[in-house]
């Protein structure tokens, strides 16, 4: 869990290789049972890639992420895998898809207790409702 | 006593002398119920968007969880506490307390 939650704030710190190496580090051990925190290894990874300009590794690891979480009740990791996606759709300039996520989510929701789906729910909304004219481009920080 | 009613119970206008209210019901030499009950309330302040008094709970509870040898309560509250500080743009200072417990 910890090397996970690690190197999504080494992908804050735009420190992208590092990120991508305590993911798959964190991602082998959490396959081994912690099956929550290896999907959620896989959504940062998927934003890892496309932020390194890799949209065709990010799709495999989403593909690897809903195979991993397809037979889960509905929960609030999967409201924030929903969510995650349609960021990253917005990176990759799809508005679709992102727009379809948008139109089944309210944007404050009461009974939703748990911080972290809110905020990328939060995050991601307004830039569903933006138009664009392509993908977002990551320019390195500093 | 009811420490679970106290967690339950917790309204935006929380504060850390409540915190310790609630704690100082457990005696002290109860050190891994203690240790879990911190947790617990660290993460219903996160819970509620308290992010300023989540973060000291919960780094308090980590070192509590340490102390009692509660190894996955230390392992989960070290995961929150550096998502707190990640939601504050504190990314320094989460990323030195990962490198000190890894």
């Amino acid at each position: 869990m910890l090397y996970v939650r690690w190197a999504d704030i080494r992908r804050e710190q735009n420190d992208l290789a590092e990120a991508e190496r305590l993911l798959q580090h964190g991602i082998q051990l959490a396959e081994l049972g912690a099956l929550v925190v290896a999907a959620r290894g896989y959504a940062y990874l998927a934003r890892v890639k496309q932020n390194q300009g890799d949209p065709a590794s990010a799709q495999a690891t989403l593909t690897r992420l809903a195979e991993l979480s397809h037979e889960w009740e509905t929960g609030q990791e999967l409201t924030y895998f929903a969510a995650y996606q349609a960021q990253l759709a917005l990176l990759r300039g799809e508005l679709a898809p992102a727009e379809a996520w948008a139109g089944q989510v309210a944007a404050w929701d009461e009974q939703e207790v748990t911080v972290y789906p809110r905020e990328v729910k939060l995050v991601t909304l307004p830039g569903c409702t933006w138009p664009r004219p392509g993908p977002i481009k990551m320019a390195p920080i500093g | 006593m009811d420490l679970r009613f106290t967690i339950y119970d917790l309204d935006s206008s929380v504060s850390g002398n409540e915190i310790q209210k609630a704690l100082a019901q457990l005696p002290e030499s109860h050190l891994f119920a203690r240790s879990n009950s911190a947790l617990a309330l660290g993460f219903a302040l996160y819970s509620l968007d308290e992010t300023e008094a989540a973060v000291p709970a919960v780094a308090a509870s980590v070192n509590l969880c340490r102390a009692a040898g509660n190894a996955l309560g230390a392992l989960y509250g070290l995961g929150l506490w550096v998502a707190l500080l990640g939601q504050q743009g504190r990314l320094r200072q989460a990323d030195q307390i990962l490198q000190e417990a890894l």
